[in-house]
């Protein structure tokens, strides 16, 4: 019990201060952080949303800009804008303007990674033009401020596999790793509501270039394995109609839109030739038939078999494209380098050699279809 | 100094049996410091002075009048002393005394006293009049489910019916005197074939050995034979429900019955038990285990929710769940107290509430429930005294901590809550969790007479689980609670549980 006692006295009298105490109203909770470059050398401007805590007011949301050199310092100079201490314990997403993207984040995301506070799974993204004005877009649904839209916006398009993850855990996972590189997403704003078109390609930390969300597809299904994706796509309609039995002039028909629905599939990549880089990708892919702009008969077997192979054709295609467009811009967001290290082991890969051999890389790719169910949907 | 007195009269009285009636009227009047309720009646029965003395109030007076006194004056014989009374007259208990210490004691108890003057010995002749209340509803455990009967005051009553549930004679009853200047009966009960002998021995013991001058209630006993006096945990399990006790018997406990209290105590108890109703037993397996688990739950939230508040408003801002923070921010920014004043205020304003409500009249309490929960929250609210979500959260942990069937379990874990509170304001979660170990150390080390009171989790008994934290089928637990060390350890055979005797097989 005296012991008891002394260790409470002790406890109460030592640690008192050890934690920071921070009262919900009184700290400005910052959701989401926009760095842009400014033209000035050095200087880089902060965009912060935070939520603020008002009873008087019902707009919870504010947006403070500042400017300094580091993270930091960014975050210093705006508490001399609000009365409210800046915690970022909250921060759900880390937007980098078109330029900063371009020169490099890591000197940012170093201190965010380092900064306990930060949760790991906070998404990062690119503006198509800065930070601070797809921040400052004042249409945001019915979210609280734009820092949760965006968060929400991207999280519901990662769960319905159209954009691939692009949490901070992720991204330096594909940073430190020297055989792959990180793809994020490009927000830019219509008509005041910020929107994702594109994705940014990284090389290490540079956003080399941008592929359109579609050919996201592509790098999904080369990177990762879908689970309830969609894809849209043309196909000639040369084999499937048979103009005979149809009341429609199919001449003036360019081709048909078919849309798959629940789509999910495997991918396996395989190094053939070390020497040559060589790889074989196998991927099979299951799905359904939700919607085709023509009638094409289903029911039978063959023309169900063709449809598989032109499909097969087709994505066969576009995703060697990808590849082809991913080499020019050496980046490596698929993972091939892994595959090979995996094979020459690490030391063959050290000094960025990857990044010499990557361009040279020859993918083959053998896509195989299998079309479930085309009857009722949903 | 009266006990000195006595025994002063004591000496002197057994010296100088017989007496006549003015002498022995004076003796008892001493004994009884000349109080008015004793009375004496005096009759000439075959030319000698009979008197009969008794306490007004204590006895029976129909039987008086009607068993007692006509066969006494009718006695023809000559030679009238005690041994013919206890002879002619048709009442039991009669007992001849010469001993004018116990003759009083007697009285006391509700006999009347016979004595023929100049006689060697007087005669005591039992017939009480106990005043107790009939048997009612049980009041403080209530059930929707299931028999509604519940001890009352009277241990020979209370007996009674624990006889009549359980009649078989494998149940042992134990008579211990317990008080030294009021002594109280305490009866240990138990089922010879099933109760561990260790269990029995130690209340045994526990209780024979106590030096007390009285036990006001069987709660009292309870704290007084409990293995920590210190802890804020019961560690005796009481009831008012025989069936609550039969159960128990069954499942190789031991009961405590006190004379002059309607709980009966069980021992030993887990943690769990004090979680348990008899009602999760009468219902259907998953029904009970669901309640079961419920309370458990319940009794977790309870502890945890409030703390939880002033830990995440205090410090860890962002553990709140984004959805949730423009609320919490938008209700917090009114309020000028920290998250930790506003909580013990809220706290502090319920256990009033459920304070003023148990000791004001039932008329009044409903009336409390009404100004303090609806009034005084909205106004709380209104004011900005404090965050109407942290009324949410302190309604369901005052609810959670009443789902406990046992009144002083529900009472521990609602006090429990405010040192929780006090150091989540002080160190945020690292200060629950200190709490939380301090607490969890506490109940890995308490005992309920010997045995481990957080069984079967420590030590971990999984067939144990079975009728303490969840309930199973009878097709599947078929083996007594092991923690009560039973001596015999299969309820049944299993094989024979699990066999269908339709008819068509």
């Amino acid at each position: 019990m005296k012991r008891l006692t002394l260790l409470m006295i002790c406890s109460v009298l030592c640690l008192t201060s050890c934690v920071e105490k921070k009262y919900l109203e009184q700290i400005g909770i910052v959701t989401a952080v926009g760095y842009d470059m400014l033209d000035e050398e050095g200087w880089l401007e902060g965009t912060h949303v935070l939520f603020q805590f008002d009873p008087n007011q019902a707009n919870v949301s504010q947006i403070i800009t500042t400017r300094a050199k580091t993270a930091k310092g960014l975050i210093n100079d705006a508490s001399l804008k609000t009365s409210k201490k800046l915690a970022s314990g909250q921060l759900r997403l880390v937007l980098f303007g078109d330029k900063i993207a371009k020169e490099g984040v890591m000197r940012l995301l170093d201190t965010l990674a380092r900064d306990a506070e930060i949760a790991d799974m906070m998404y990062i993204a690119v503006s198509e033009t800065t930070a601070n004005q797809v921040l400052r877009a004042n249409n945001f649904e019915d979210a609280a401020n734009i820092g949760t839209y965006l968060h929400q916006l991207i999280q519901k398009n990662i769960q319905d596999e159209k954009v691939p993850q692009s949490t901070l855990h992720d991204f330096l996972h594909h940073y430190y790793d020297r055989s792959s590189d990180p793809v994020v997403p490009i927000l830019n704003e219509e008509n005041s509501k910020p929107t994702i078109r594109n994705l940014a390609v990284f090389r290490g930390d540079q956003m080399v270039g941008k592929i359109s969300a579609k050919e996201g597809f592509h790098l999904k299904l080369l990177k990762d394995r879908f689970e309830s994706g969609q894809l849209e796509m043309v196909i000639p309609q040369e084999p499937f109609i048979d103009d005979k039995e149809s009341d429609r002039h199919y001449e003036e028909v360019q081709g048909i839109y078919i849309n798959l629905g629940e789509l999910s599939s495997d991918t396996d990549i395989q190094v053939v030739s070390v020497d040559n880089i060589e790889f074989n990708v196998n991927i099979n892919i299951t799905a359904r038939v939700l919607e085709l702009s023509e009638a094409v008969k289903m029911e039978d077997d063959k023309i169900i078999k063709k449809l598989e192979e032109t499909i097969d054709k087709n994505l066969e295609q576009q995703t060697e494209e990808l590849i082809q467009k991913l080499q020019e811009m050496n980046s490596d967001p698929v993972g091939f380098g892994l595959k090979y290290q995996r094979k020459v082991g690490p030391k063959a890969m050290e000094n960025d050699k990857w990044r010499e051999l990557y361009p040279q890389m020859k993918v083959k790719i053998n896509i195989n279809t299998k079309i479930l169910r085309s009857g009722i949907i949903n | 100094m009266r006990r000195s007195r006595r025994k002063s009269s004591n000496s002197s009285s057994s010296s100088s049996f017989p007496y006549t009636i003015e002498e022995i009227h004076q003796k008892l009047k001493d004994i009884f410091h000349q109080s008015p309720d004793l009375n004496m009646v005096e009759y000439t029965i075959q030319q000698k002075k009979v008197a009969i003395f008794y306490i007004t109030y204590q006895i029976n007076k129909v039987q008086l009048n009607k068993s007692l006194l006509p066969p006494l004056l009718k006695i023809q014989q000559q030679n009238l002393d005690h041994k013919v009374i206890l002879n002619e007259i048709p009442l039991g208990g009669g007992e001849a005394q010469d001993n004018i210490d116990k003759i009083a004691s007697n009285l006391i108890h509700g006999s009347a006293c016979v004595y023929v003057e100049q006689d060697e010995k007087a005669l005591t002749y039992l017939i009480p009049e106990l005043e107790q209340r009939s048997i009612s509803r049980a009041e403080n455990e209530s059930l929707v489910f299931g028999p509604q009967i519940s001890f009352t005051e009277s241990l020979v009553s209370n007996l009674n019916i624990i006889r009549w549930r359980m009649d078989t004679p494998d149940l042992e009853v134990k008579k211990i005197i317990v008080g030294e200047r009021i002594p109280t009966e305490v009866r240990v009960i138990y089922l010879k074939s099933l109760a561990d002998d260790e269990n029995v021995n130690t209340v045994q013991q526990r209780i024979e050995e106590l030096k007390v001058d009285d036990v006001l209630d069987s709660s009292v006993l309870a704290q007084l034979i409990e293995d920590n006096s210190r802890s804020i945990f019961p560690q005796i399990l009481q009831t008012e429900l025989p069936d609550r006790l039969c159960y128990a018997l069954k499942k190789g406990k031991v009961g405590v019955v006190l004379d002059k209290s309607p709980n009966v105590l069980i021992a030993p108890s887990t943690v769990f038990s004090f979680l348990e109703t008899t009602e999760d037993v009468y219902m259907r397996w998953n029904m009970g285990s669901f309640a079961r688990i419920l309370r458990l739950t319940a009794m977790v939230l309870s502890i945890l929710l409030t703390p939880a508040y002033v830990a995440a408003l205090t410090f860890h801002y962002e553990v709140i769940p984004s959805s949730m923070l423009v609320s919490l921010g938008q209700s917090r920014a009114t309020v000028p107290f920290p998250p930790i004043l506003e909580a013990l205020l809220l706290e502090i304003l319920i256990e009033l509430l459920r304070e003023a409500g148990a000791r004001l009249p039932t008329k009044v309490g409903q009336t409390m429930g009404i100004v303090g929960g609806i009034v005084l929250g909205q106004a709380a609210v209104k004011a900005g005294f404090t965050s109407n979500i942290l009324i949410i959260i302190v309604a369901l942990s005052a609810l959670s901590s009443f789902t406990a069937p046992s009144y002083l379990m529900g009472t521990a874990i609602r006090i429990i809550r405010f040192p929780t509170i006090i150091f989540a304001g002080l160190w945020g979660l690292v200060g629950m969790l200190f709490v939380f170990g301090f607490l969890i150390i506490h109940l890995l080390r308490l005992t309920s007479i010997g045995r481990p009171y957080l069984s079967p989790i420590y030590p971990l008994t999984i067939k144990d689980f079975n009728d303490s934290i969840i309930r199973l089928p009878a097709t599947i637990g078929n083996t007594r609670p092991l923690s009560n060390h039973p001596k015999d350890k299969k309820a049944y055979s299993e094989k024979k549980a699990k066999k269908k005797k339709d008819i068509d097989e």
